[in-house]
């Protein structure tokens, strides 16, 4: 089934031999093999479309877990609109696709040799690499904060523990009580999620613990979709939800891990539950490959994803420098086939076009009322530019706020389905 | 395995629409020159529509973007319209129908605004012809 590419497989290893790059696995008559690393939405979706591209593509994807539980929807568990289990996804199906998958860590990547080496000293070959590191939470970003402090007041910014960690301090603060989310600066992953999560959470304690408020403090003066969010916390959770901008003196100084208090420049916010989204950057992954720049992410070329920094490694999701695309599962989901489709033509020495990317962002406001943010995106010489798309226009009615709380119902069925089943 | 042979029958059958395609100025906005010199006092005319290139990969590509929310997944949950098997000249004229302000919608009258009539007309035939 690999005849039709051999051919063209052996010319592109022997171009590439000849740039003096690497001694490909592929010119000694092997299938070409392509390691992806991060079996995320864009590790897991790039892995599905690399054998699309080409079944003679030899694939394995390395993770770490044996289950994921996404990100996106981790805010309905907080709401009590999903559960953990819903939210949860194996690899069991990916074989079925003809994707090896390899659970274990990668401690080292040889980017002369082509290949990886894992924790227990096992090593792979590969003739590209793909990595979808995802993010790191940078716990010196923000004075006070640290892992241990995690375990008081939760990021919940990887989904798992840490959620449901956040989830049972909800539901074991008093009535009254107030919430604080501490919202990091820009770049950071999904831009709107602190203030779904505000909703969310806002959505829990209306039903539950009607006194209760959310206290947002901001590093930044503007955030995604917020006319909108602010609009619908207005309608649907009237007087709960209060955001503080860095103009106002919402950026947090420090927190205190055992007084449960953020401080702010006007003084000291207490919280019943603290929720503190810390700063971030690549995932460790992308250090240790060494195609994290010195920002803590990781610059690509936007036809292939490939790293600026390492030839032969592709880096797409929330780790790669993208921007106008923001950090989210969508994005990344659009840049792995980008590099799916790259590096199969990249094995066959064929030069990949300039690509049409796209994004859709949902943010649950209650289970009727949905928004959104859609952007176009094409690769231009300069860069990656917005060509279409825009936020939920305001005031639209709520039949359409409902039709969008169903459309993200509709998106996660599929962008699971694409990366999982 | 079967899904990967469709897809490339599908790809082939692009390449044709590809080409022909390109053999239109599609990227292109419509000539403008039955129209007059807009008055000094006029609205700014619309932006120019985005150079999107039509060769089977990017159709393919975007097409993937489709998909993720016109799925038969998707659609179990949460009643999305599945594109894949679609009659193109349906797809294509919803698409612009949502595009000139036709239709109402909720995400597509702003994901369309993305894409010219050479784009539409590619990435419609595509999934006519996915399974």
């Amino acid at each position: 089934m690999t005849q039709f590419s051999r051919r063209r497989v052996l010319q592109g290893g022997a171009a590439i031999a000849a740039a003096g790059l690497f001694m490909p696995n592929i010119a000694r008559g092997a299938s070409p093999k392509v390691v992806v690393i991060g079996g995320g939405f864009g590790g897991a979706t790039a892995a599905r479309h690399l054998r699309l591209a080409d079944p003679g593509i030899e694939v394995t994807l390395v993770e770490r877990t044996k289950t994921y539980q996404t990100c996106p929807f981790s805010n309905l568990v907080l709401g009590g609109m999903k559960t953990m289990d819903q939210i949860t996804h194996t690899y069991d199906r990916l074989p079925s696709r003809g994707i090896k998958v390899a659970h274990g860590e990668v401690v080292a990547v040889d980017a002369d040799k082509r290949t990886v080496r894992f924790a227990d000293g096992a090593t792979l070959p590969y003739d590209r690499l793909l990595l979808s590191p995802g993010v790191d939470l940078r716990y010196d970003g923000l004075p006070g904060y640290s892992e241990a402090a995690a375990e008081k007041m939760p990021h919940a910014w990887k989904a798992g523990p840490q959620t449901m960690l956040l989830k049972k301090q909800l539901e074991a603060m008093p009535d009254g009580g107030t919430v604080i989310i501490v919202a990091p600066d820009n770049p950071f992953r999904c831009p709107p999620g602190p203030y779904e999560r505000a909703a969310m959470i806002a959505h829990y304690l209306k039903n539950n613990k009607p006194k209760s408020k959310v206290l947002i403090l901001d590093a930044k003066d503007r955030f995604s979709k917020q006319g909108l969010f602010e609009q619908a916390w207005a309608a649907e959770y009237p007087g709960m939800i209060q955001w503080i901008g860095k103009q106002d003196g919402g950026k947090a100084k420090s927190v205190d891990a055992a007084a449960m208090t953020v401080e702010t420049e006007f003084g000291k916010e207490k919280g019943a539950v603290i929720n503190v989204i810390p700063p971030q950057k690549a995932g460790k992954l992308a250090l240790t490959a060494g195609v994290a720049a010195e920002s803590g992410w990781c610059p690509v070329d936007f036809e292939t994803f490939e790293s600026k920094l390492i030839k032969g490694i592709h880096v797409v999701g929330d780790a790669c420098v993208a921007a106008p695309m923001p950090k989210s599962a969508t994005a990344a989901t659009a840049q792995a086939r980008v590099a799916a489709y790259a590096i199969a033509d990249m094995l066959r020495d064929r030069k990949p076009g300039a690509p049409s990317l796209s994004n859709t962002c949902y943010s649950m406001i209650s289970p009727d009322y949905g928004i959104s943010i859609t952007g176009v995106y094409n690769a231009f010489p300069d860069g990656l530019k917005e060509v279409g798309g825009g936020v939920t226009p305001m005031n639209a009615s709520k039949d359409d706020h409902k039709l969008e709380a169903t459309y993200a119902y509709a998106w996660y069925a599929g962008v699971t389905y694409e990366a999982f089943a | 395995m079967r899904r990967t042979t469709v897809i490339s029958v599908a790809v082939a059958v692009i390449a044709l629409a590809g080409t022909a395609a390109a053999q239109s100025p599609t990227a292109a906005p419509p000539a403008p020159a039955a129209t007059p010199a807009p008055a000094p006092a006029a609205a700014p005319p619309p932006p120019k529509p985005p150079a999107t290139e039509t060769t089977p990969a990017n159709i393919r590509l975007i097409a993937g973007n489709c998909l993720v929310c016109h799925s038969e997944s998707a659609s179990a949950a949460g009643g999305m319209p599945i594109l894949a098997g679609q009659d193109a000249k349906v797809i294509a004229a919803a698409f612009r129908e949502f595009r000139d302000g036709k239709r109402h919608g909720t995400i597509m009258p702003r994901i369309s605004k993305g894409y010219d009539d050479g784009v539409v007309d590619a990435v419609s035939a595509y999934l006519s012809k996915t399974k």
